[in-house]
């Protein structure tokens, strides 16, 4: 990378570099906190995190501009872990977690989201955004009238203050005005003071207190594994929103591996693991932010703020947290996705459905992601196993019949091709033309070989024709690249 | 057919960059192409919106308030980038160049010009047209393209035969 390159990234966008990264960490502290109550820590913890990360992650991540912190989608997979075997074991599999984001990234495995449909990625998005919605509902427990007033009154200015003006983040006028009233008032309602520790100082580099031996590996390496692939998963997905957002090309692998170094050095500094925030970089981008700098002055902010207001921070209560967290979770729910899923085709939908389903079952977009990588890999194999056509023609003699094989033949469609033929007829000579036809993989082979033995038996002597053709495409890697006529070999016969 | 590609920008300097360009066609018998680069600076934000809020499907209703502003800018630059190369065209018809073809791409200078170095002969363009790109000259002189810094005014292009040291055609 050049040093020109370099510098257009940090410093191609100052003024509205800064002005983004304040109103993203205005944002970030709310989220932050709320992020740790889910998983059980000390505001600390997450405000922590979401100082080291985005700061690393400014320097090393692949993507300008997309923030990285403490996030519901980590946070909700953590829960079990910190009740369990406490704060140290978090902090430990969250450099564990790094560690495996950094061997995704060296091993090149951002590719490998290609594999993620539209509409699993459409899912995804839509069910953390209800995951992060849900987990506000707790808030709202053994509390009266008032919390649900604040609540609505906080979402009522950070819709409607914008029209006043664009120049004030509305997430900050909310926070205030409803500190204020809860201060004025004196509802008795929570407050983030109430939620546990918030920072005091700088966050020091420690080593987590847990005991070096396997029983502990065993313990955190579940979790961290799971985090790793949450974890990149949203990074790499957030990334491509702001590629697109932007109009900018990024490196994935080094999406990965800079997510997992921020999440070592977090772990180190006794933050939680987190990852890229899809709601939070929208806002960055349409804030005006578009360098490095964003990132960096939004963790960097952030922590400035605690650390001079943490008496006031303290004050907010938490119905204004709730306020934002919903904000989040409409922003990042896709609507359209609603509207859409009469148009778009039903196995599409039914991906996205199962995906949100399976994550909100679970709480882990991880078993979402797979459900629904899993069924649209099996409906596009269906799809693609309908072409598949067999023709077959008698000879004028009326002693040989030819087959014609056009299309795929792979393991979805082996059954359908077997099917194809007529054994019942007493014929002498058969000849399969397999020209045309596609040999996938050895469920093809086979069941041609199924087809020549049946054959034999009744009786018929068999020739294939243009079998090292089809098969050509049974070789797992094709050398489009060095051979440059192997696509066209593969395709056009 | 050897090409001569001339980068020009529509500032002063373009009329120096097409004459010389006219000049050098006539002399080695090569065709000109003209490069009109239109600006790209995606590091820089278009709009910015304070208000920290994101609503209902947020991501994609940015994406189309990006894009539209995007859409308008460009269109402007394009039609700007077309009339520049016609006038350069016109410029270089009149000298009596025969071959002429002209393209418009989007990006730095420095960067298309190495796309398409390796189809052109002599590249003629004047080092003052991005002052940020002032690295340009030295790769260009290492490479062994041609370079000329030329002065605002139009000048008899005498600058190769009076062997000015940045100016040399490739071996």
């Amino acid at each position: 990378m050049s040093f020109s390159r370099i510098r257009l990234e940090w410093l191609g966008n100052i003024r509205g570099d800064l002005l983004a990264g304040m109103v993203v960490a205005l944002a970030l502290i709310p989220e932050a906190i709320a992020f740790s109550a889910i998983a059980g820590v000390d505001p600390k913890i997450g405000l922590y995190a979401s100082f080291s990360m985005a700061v690393v992650i400014a320097v090393v991540g692949g993507r300008p501009a997309m923030i990285s912190a403490a996030t519901g989608a980590m946070a909700l997979l953590m829960i079990t872990l910190v009740k369990e075997h406490g704060l140290q074991y978090l902090l430990a599999a969250t450099v564990l977690t790094g560690i495996f984001q950094v061997l995704a990234g060296v091993f090149k495995l951002g590719v490998l989201l290609r594999f993620v449909s539209r509409s699993v990625m459409t899912g995804f998005v839509n069910a953390l955004a209800i995951l992060i919605f849900l987990a506000q509902l707790p808030e709202f427990a053994g509390t009266g009238w008032q919390m649900y007033a604040m609540v609505a009154l906080g979402l009522g200015i950070i819709y409607l203050f914008p029209r006043i003006t664009k120049a004030i983040p509305s997430p900050l006028v909310c926070i205030i005005a409803l500190s204020a009233i809860s201060i004025v008032a004196g509802f008795g309602l929570r407050t983030v003071g109430d939620m546990g520790e918030l920072p005091s100082q700088l966050p020091a580099f420690f080593f987590p207190q847990i005991p070096l031996t396997f029983e502990t590996l065993m313990i955190i390496l579940p979790y961290s594994l799971t985090l790793a692939v949450v974890g990149l998963l949203e990074s790499l997905m957030t990334a491509s929103i702001v590629d697109d957002l932007t109009d900018t090309g990024s490196d994935k692998n080094r999406v990965c591996w800079g997510q997992g170094a921020a999440n070592i050095v977090t772990g180190f500094l006794g933050g939680m693991a987190g990852c890229a925030m899809i709601g939070q970089s929208v806002i960055n981008v349409k804030s005006g932010g578009r360098g490095r700098l964003s990132t960096f002055f939004a963790g960097g902010f952030l922590l400035f703020l605690i650390l001079v207001l943490g008496a006031w921070v303290r004050q907010i209560p938490m119905a204004a947290l709730v306020s934002v967290m919903i904000m989040v979770a409409i922003g990042t729910f896709s609507w359209s996705s609603l509207a859409s899923l009469r148009t778009h085709p039903k196995s599409s939908s039914l991906v996205m459905a199962a995906t949100v389903i399976v994550v909100v079952a679970t709480h882990d977009l991880a078993k979402g992601v797979f459900a629904g990588v899993l069924i649209s890999a099996l409906f596009f194999a269906r799809k693609v196993s309908r072409l598949l056509s067999v023709k077959s023609k008698l000879s004028e003699e009326g002693d040989e019949r030819v087959y014609h094989v056009y299309g795929q033949v792979f393991f979805a469609s082996a059954e359908a091709f077997i099917a194809a033929f007529d054994f019942k007829e007493a014929i002498e000579k058969v000849r399969i033309d397999l020209t045309e036809a596609h040999f996938w993989d050895i469920s093809a082979v086979s069941a041609l070989d199924k087809v020549v033995l049946k054959f034999r038996r009744e009786g018929a002597a068999v020739e294939l024709v243009g079998l090292n053709k089809a098969s050509a495409t049974i070789i797992d890697k094709l050398a489009v690249h060095d051979k440059p006529d192997a696509f066209e070999r593969v395709t056009d016969h | 057919m050897k090409k001569i590609l001339a980068c020009i920008d529509g500032s002063g300097f373009s009329d120096s960059v097409c004459a010389h360009a006219a000049w050098l066609s006539g002399r080695i018998n090569a065709a000109v192409e003209l490069l009109n680069v239109l600006p790209y600076s995606p590091e820089r934000a278009s709009l910015s919106d304070l208000s920290g809020t994101i609503g209902i499907d947020a991501s994609s209703e940015l994406l189309e308030q990006l894009t539209q502003a995007d859409e308008v800018r460009a269109q402007l630059e394009q039609r700007k980038g077309r009339l520049i190369l016609k006038h350069a065209e016109q410029r270089l018809r009149a000298e009596g160049v025969l071959e002429i073809t002209s393209i418009k791409r989007r990006g730095t200078l420095t960067e298309t010009i190495s796309e398409l170095e390796n189809d052109a002969e002599i590249i003629v363009r004047n080092a003052c047209l991005v002052p940020s790109d002032s690295k340009i000259p030295h790769s260009l002189r290492r490479r062994g393209k041609l370079d000329q810094g030329a002065g605002i005014c139009y000048q008899q292009p005498a600058f190769a035969r009076d062997g000015m040291p940045c100016s040399y055609r490739r071996p």
